[in-house]
């Protein structure tokens, strides 16, 4: 299953990519080569190498020169920017505050989200500028490539990084919550249910306590003692695993339990609609709760009925 | 309310502290030492996870990436249509399952642009409150003790997910429409 999952969204994520850009390409979005003609205003000497010209655009010049869906977030009719010129004719403009889509998308493909870079070369007419960008090709699969692999890579080891020490801080307090008998309790308390949702699970093994423990750390918002709790969890429900590698009956119904995400406050989404001006940030307390207690049900359910389709020994994805 | 559900969030994680450890001081167990003890696996679990999240992470993020959130809300609107979820809030319902700061953002831009207080923006806060990125939850789980073959867990946590969506659609227009 997880194969299936993790396939789709990879060759799904390709294909949308390479869709749109040849797309792009086809229509020949970014005007790839062609130069923009520019009105300068005032032209100043920053350094030997260095000129930087005040120069205006006016609406009609993008309009026939991009796609008119691309022009539709432009609101001003004439643009004032600031034309940075180094050697060469090498010239870069940033992006005015209500910039073109087309432009946004072109700054983020040649690297500077902020500026548009190209070439740019005196016209003819006198007191006229052209600037060509930088011919901008394949930028959604460059895109999938960085933001999409690299930067997931470095994100997904910079999470772990941030859980080691909360993990030893949780582990560690549950060390003595073992020791001191609280989760048996705990334990005994909830036996009637635990032992109805894992009938695999022996009641007295240290599993339940272990589930019962991240499921609690959930309800409280604890949600960074829930994923040390969990993973200790799911440790000793693989301690009674006799096909390693393959999930069994009971950690498929402790990760169903944990996606309906049973929360008692939803701490952040109040506070951000507290920042947000909302006249009563705490009103979604309730709908938020029930949702998530019949989703739990129906998972639970769903999870009971549907487990006899996927024996273990056939299981093979 | 606010004031009372602050406080409570505040003092949570202290008082489970608080009574772990003073239970544990009043029955003589030796605290500090059962603590490293516990410890220990810290980083151990952590690091065990780090090739199933990279794994996961990348799909999702050339998933992101490319767009194609756009391309699954025109077509699937005619389902979330019938069922009564604004256009706007549909990618929320879809990124909830696979980033948790992406759907945060996502929420937060929508509570923005509609108002906090409109019916997009209670849906949305709905949805994000229930949201647990199954995916992660997934990935994660599975990763630390090494299971590959996940079987039924990931259909029943997205039908678990689709359920959360649907009755969150119902309680708000129900409520707040």
């Amino acid at each position: 299953m997880l194969n299936w999952i993790w396939l789709g969204l990879i060759i799904i994520a390709i294909a949308v990519a390479t869709g749109r850009d040849i797309s792009e390409l086809s229509q020949d979005r970014f005007r790839n080569g062609k130069a923009l003609p520019l009105t300068v205003l005032a032209t100043k000497q920053v350094s030997p190498d260095h000129y930087s010209s005040e120069v205006i655009l006016l609406r009609s010049d993008l309009t026939t020169f991009y796609d008119p869906s691309d022009i539709r977030t432009l609101h001003s009719d004439t643009l004032h920017l600031t034309v940075e010129q180094t050697y060469a004719g090498v010239a870069s403009f940033a992006l005015p505050s209500d910039a073109l889509k087309v432009w946004q998308d072109m700054a983020a493909a040649q690297g500077d989200e902020k500026r548009v870079t190209g070439i740019a070369h005196n016209s003819q007419t006198p007191g006229a500028l052209l600037f060509t960008p930088d011919p901008v090709k394949f930028r959604v699969l460059a895109k999938v490539a960085n933001d999409g692999l690299l930067k997931s890579a470095d994100t997904a080891v910079t999470i772990i990084l941030g859980l080691i020490g909360v993990m030893a801080l949780w582990l560690g307090i549950m060390k003595i919550a073992e020791a001191a008998g609280l989760i048996t309790l705990l334990a005994k308390l909830a036996k009637p249910l635990m032992v109805r949702l894992f009938p695999e699970v022996p009641p007295e093994h240290p599993a339940m306590g272990a589930m019962l423990s991240n499921m609690a750390a959930n309800f409280l918002g604890l949600s960074n003692a829930a994923t040390p709790l969990g993973l200790k969890a799911m440790e000793e429900l693989n301690k009674l695993n006799p096909n390693a590698g393959t999930a069994t009956n009971a950690m498929c119904m402790f990760l169903t339990i944990n996606t309906s995400a049973i929360t008692l406050i939803p701490a952040t989404v109040i506070a951000i609609r507290l920042s947000l001006g909302s006249k009563n940030p705490s009103e979604i307390i309730i709908p938020t709760f029930i949702a998530t207690i019949i989703a739990l049900i129906c998972g639970v359910m769903f999870n009971k009925f549907i487990q006899r389709f996927f024996p273990i020994k056939e299981a093979n994805d | 309310m606010i004031e009372l559900l602050k406080i409570l969030s505040t003092l949570a994680v202290p008082l489970v502290i608080l009574i772990i450890v003073g239970v544990g001081a009043f029955k003589k167990v030796k605290v500090y030492e059962e603590f490293v003890e516990g410890a220990k696996e810290g980083f151990t679990t952590a690091v065990r996870i780090i090739p199933y999240l990279v794994a996961m992470l990348c799909a999702i993020g050339m998933f992101r990436a490319s767009g194609a959130m756009d391309f699954l809300t025109s077509a699937l609107s005619p389902i979330t249509g019938a069922i009564g979820i604004p256009s706007e809030v549909f990618p929320l319902a879809v990124i909830r399952n696979l980033s948790g700061s992406g759907s945060l953002g996502l929420m937060t831009d929508l509570a923005k642009t509609y108002g906090a207080d409109s019916f997009i923006g209670r849906l949305s806060a709905i949805m994000m409150g229930s949201h647990e990125t199954t995916f992660y939850v997934l990935a994660v789980y599975f990763g630390s003790v090494g299971v590959k073959k996940a079987r039924h867990a990931p259909l029943s946590g997205i039908f678990a997910d689709i359920i959360s969506v649907i009755v969150s659609v119902i309680l708000a227009r129900a409520m707040f429409l």
